[in-house]
């Protein structure tokens, strides 16, 4: 587990520690869970198991209904004028439930020179039916219910003047996954779809509602990924957002990515993003690259 | 880049997940993973490697274990269109009383799949043979 003490964790710093923090905890500690390798999805951007930008149904890490087993991640997407890094960690209690916190850090180059936003979200996720990898035999997907509550920190410094309402909100979320194992040319596939209610701008980074709106909204969000064999897979994502403030356009999150799980202690994942306007910024592309640890 | 930027570069990478086989759905799954040879191999290789791992091998302490291979090489034969006709009790019954976890299916599962890469099998029949297995959870886990 990431110590709360890097969590909080303000300066350059930021990433450093957690990578350091990853590649020797997940390595020194004891087994991983039981389940099969790379089923337990990545870590997402707001800190669930998922795919990079979508939370999925699939608890994190690898326990089994007897197990806890719990993940920790850093994430640096470059962004064409901007910087976003994710901490954090999840824990994964016996194939059911799940909590998450991470700490997101916006670098607002040059359209606010030398700051940043900062936001903490807590997640829970409840799967209330069905078992991706098992249930070969029904079209059932594994189906989970989840929120995230978002507190921006930084809500005064730039999204109370673009006209966001609030500096804190709860996504609900409902996801469905499924593998259909030699699904596509005998390779293995993920299929993913997530309903997310929302007031959130760009993720709630600027903030919760807008001039435009200031209710929840229903958006999708689709994930489907191949595994070219057990430990590599490549796939996309979408990712549609609500528009609630006139001050500037916010457009959907698209990306293509490819992870690989070496082992059940570590996954990367590497992606390239298209991300639309962001703030004063149009056609922002992304490279974002992830890494997670497995306890 | 665009929508339609990012489905271009997926057509292009979509190839990297193998060639299509054409021919390869006119044979059995028992076929292409090597017939009889190839299947009790893979048996005694997947089931040897739970039956000495301390963590996983209560289940099999009270079995005779040459005897399980030949009635596991016929039911999987049964099950892949090899044309054999299992006789033995169902998966529920089998198992019944064993104290089977999931940890320990699915340990079950990570022998076979690693026993499977050591005779070679590609990764569609590893696929296509965890898919026919992968139900039978419900009725080999009770615990």
């Amino acid at each position: 587990m990431v110590k709360p003490s890097s969590l909080s964790a303000r300066t350059g710093g930021f990433g450093k520690w957690a990578v350091a923090f990853l590649i020797v905890g997940s390595t020194a500690y004891a087994e991983a869970g039981g389940r099969l390798i790379a089923t337990g999805g990545v870590s997402q951007v707001e800190g669930a198991a998922g795919g990079g930008l979508t939370p999925w149904a699939l608890i994190a890490g690898y326990g089994t209904r007897d197990e806890i087993d719990a993940t920790a991640f850093y994430t640096h997407v470059d962004i064409t004028d901007f910087t976003l890094q994710s901490v954090g960690a999840a824990v994964g209690f016996w194939d059911r439930f799940e909590l998450s916190l991470a700490r997101q850090r916006f670098d607002l180059g040059t359209t606010v020179p030398g700051k940043s936003i900062n936001q903490d979200i807590l997640g829970a996720k409840w799967r209330i039916a069905g078992d991706a990898v098992f249930d070969q035999d029904r079209w059932l997907p594994q189906i989970a219910l989840g929120a995230q509550y978002k507190h921006n920190l930084d809500f005064d410094l730039v999204p109370k003047s673009l006209g966001a309402k609030h500096d804190s909100g709860i996504d609900v979320y409902l996801a469905a996954t499924k593998l259909y194992l030699a699904g596509l040319a005998g390779r293995n596939v993920l299929l993913n779809g997530t309903v997310r209610a929302t007031k959130a701008n760009q993720m709630g980074l600027l903030g919760f509602g807008g001039d435009l709106n200031d209710s929840y909204q229903l958006r999708f969000e689709g994930s489907a990924a191949v595994f070219i064999n057990d430990r590599l897979a490549v796939g996309t994502e979408y990712r549609a957002k609500p528009n609630n403030l006139s001050a500037f356009q916010e457009d959907s999150y698209k990306d293509i990515f490819i992870a690989y799980v070496p082992n059940k202690h570590v996954s990367f994942t590497a992606a390239y993003a298209s991300l639309g306007t962001m703030t004063d910024k149009k056609d922002q592309n992304a490279v974002y690259l992830s890494i997670q640890g497995n306890f | 880049m665009t929508a339609s930027g990012l489905s271009r570069l997926l057509l292009i990478l979509l190839p990297l997940i193998g060639s299509f086989d054409a021919n390869a759905e006119e044979q059995s799954l028992y076929a292409r993973l090597g017939g009889e040879p190839v299947v009790s191999r893979v048996v005694e290789q997947t089931v040897s490697r739970i039956a000495n791992d301390p963590r996983h091998n209560h289940s099999l302490a009270k079995v005779n274990l040459n005897k399980l291979y030949k009635k596991l090489t016929v039911h999987l034969c049964a099950i892949t269109g090899g044309g054999c006709e299992y006789t033995g009790d169902d998966m529920k019954t089998v198992h019944a009383g064993l104290d089977i976890t999931q940890g320990d299916n699915y340990a079950m599962i990570e022998s076979l799949r690693q026993a499977l890469d050591e005779n070679g099998i590609g990764e569609r029949e590893k696929n296509e043979l965890l898919k026919i297995l992968a139900p039978f959870e419900r009725e080999v886990v009770s615990k």
